[in-house]
């Protein structure tokens, strides 16, 4: 239930990356608000939760984006199941650790998108890429998160309350 | 103890093969997206069924709020703008007088030569855009209609009285437009002069990009060879009757920049487009396709896919 509701949630920042995010823009650069909330949400409900979020959001913007269907789906898989591997060794109330963990997983999203969209066309200067593209986008993109943080983090334990209700919920009902 | 820790064991080799089975579904769609394309088209439009309410609605509610940060500018600048803006009205009065004086001339004379006239009104379609790309790596926006408003690949697409891009793919109610700066962009022009020289413009994508101040990636360039080509800056760019996708005279842009290239005898003009992609308004889409061959290949392609599907 809890993870429809990420779901949904993920789905409408989704769509704001292509429109009201563009008002945001610094030097063309547009930060990454699903990557972010993905990362966060593996990072604060496991490697699981993390992952299938991250199939769903990524296959999601696959097909309302891109010609071929795949690519967004396996990395935010892979980088949503990552980020679970850190929930156990951090506080909440740090956000220090969140930031370092977006910024590196943006790093690493940045770098695959220079892959698949330049090194294979054959376009070979990495560094171009590099100085314009990915680290202004991971360093926008980690001062986002920064403010997402906390959002993300009353989210997560809204959702813990909405699955225990549920669950006594469950139990009611079984017992009768 | 063992019996816990093959437990654990086995927990972890199901996670691993989940990993890995989630991976290779990824893998099996982008291979099947690869060949067949056209068979995903349904789940697409089920999803922008969903989807484009909502970006219109955010669209909307994003340009409700420019509106009003527009209004917040000071009064001063508003002035200022004003009476500039009726400098130009005045210049510009008195141009489209000489220009219209032009054009009886023009006419007169296709009369006389019996000629086609060679800028010809286009059959127009408006469209809202609803999204860009969600990414900062595809220069490439989504509009509100498709096929079904009889739009097809490879139609010319227009905004703020200049070349926005052209279509690229076509859905039921939807399509995307490739905008004219992206990288794989490439369009036939000729500088709006008599005689004017004719020149390629190109999205900016390569390293010689990378070598000129900031702002560049929002401008088109023109790669040429000193010597050979008369461009300067202030020039306007049209596109010219060589190209494949885009009729002749429609206005790409304005010649902002000009710089040598490090091999001596080549310069780059840096180009900025008339679109703003920033400013998410409507376009108008020319509902005719320029060469017929190019048609023919459109029509050609369509009946196969048809076929398949």
């Amino acid at each position: 239930m809890s993870q429809l509701l990420a779901g949904v949630i993920g789905f409408l920042l989704l769509l704001g990356e292509g429109t009201w995010l563009h008002y945001a823009e610094l030097a063309s650069i547009t930060p990454n608000l699903t990557l972010i909330f993905v990362v966060l949400w593996g990072l604060l409900k496991g490697s699981r939760r993390g992952r299938y979020l991250g199939l769903a959001l990524g296959l999601l913007q696959d097909f309302l984006f891109c010609r071929y269907i795949g690519f967004y789906g396996m990395v935010y898989y892979l980088l949503g199941h990552s980020s679970g591997y850190f929930q156990k060794d951090f506080y909440q109330s740090h956000a220090i650790l969140p930031l370092l963990i977006v910024a590196g997983a943006d790093l690493i999203y940045g770098f695959l998108q220079y892959l698949v969209y330049c090194f294979f066309a054959g376009d070979l200067a990495i560094g171009y890429y590099l100085l314009h593209r990915i680290l202004p986008e991971m360093c926008y993109t980690a001062m986002i998160s920064v403010i997402l943080y906390p959002l993300v983090c009353w989210l997560s334990r809204m959702a813990e309350k909405i699955d225990s209700n549920m669950s006594k919920l469950r139990k009611v009902g079984k017992r009768e | 103890m063992q019996e816990e820790k093959k437990k654990r064991e086995r927990k972890k080799l199901t996670v691993r093969t989940k990993l890995l089975i989630g991976i290779s579904c990824c893998l099996v769609l982008l291979v099947a997206s690869w060949f067949l394309g056209q068979r995903f088209e349904p789940v697409r439009n089920a999803l922008n069924y969903v989807a484009q309410p909502i970006q219109k609605v955010y669209v909307s509610v994003g340009n409700w709020f420019q509106d009003v940060f527009d209004n917040f500018q000071s009064r001063d600048a508003l002035e200022q703008e004003n009476s500039r803006l009726q400098e130009e009205l005045t210049r510009l009065q008195n141009e489209n007088l000489q220009l219209q004086n032009d054009a009886r001339r023009v006419e007169e004379l296709e009369e006389l030569y019996e000629l086609d006239s060679y800028y010809r009104d286009y059959p127009k379609t408006g469209a809202q855009i609803i999204s860009l790309s969600p990414n900062n790596w595809y220069e490439s926006f989504i509009i509100d209609k498709g096929s079904a408003d009889g739009i097809e690949e490879y139609m010319p697409v227009l905004a703020g009285g200049g070349l926005a891009g052209h279509v690229s793919e076509v859905y039921e109610h939807y399509s995307y437009v490739v905008s004219v700066i992206h990288e794989s962009s490439y369009i036939y022009g000729q500088i709006n002069r008599k005689n004017g020289d004719l020149v390629a413009v190109q999205g900016t994508r390569t390293n010689q990009a990378s070598q000129t101040e900031t702002g560049y990636e929002e401008l088109c360039m023109i790669q040429f060879v000193t010597n050979d080509v008369d461009i300067t800056v202030g020039d306007e760019i049209v596109t010219s009757a060589l190209g494949d996708i885009y009729p002749p005279g429609l206005h790409i842009g304005t010649v902002v920049d000009i710089q040598p290239l490090e091999t001596g005898y080549e310069s780059v003009a840096y180009v900025r487009p008339e679109v703003d992609l920033e400013q998410m308004d409507t376009v108008l889409v020319i509902t005719e396709i320029w060469k017929q061959d190019m048609h023919d290949e459109v029509q050609e392609g369509g009946a196969e896919s048809g076929a398949v599907s």
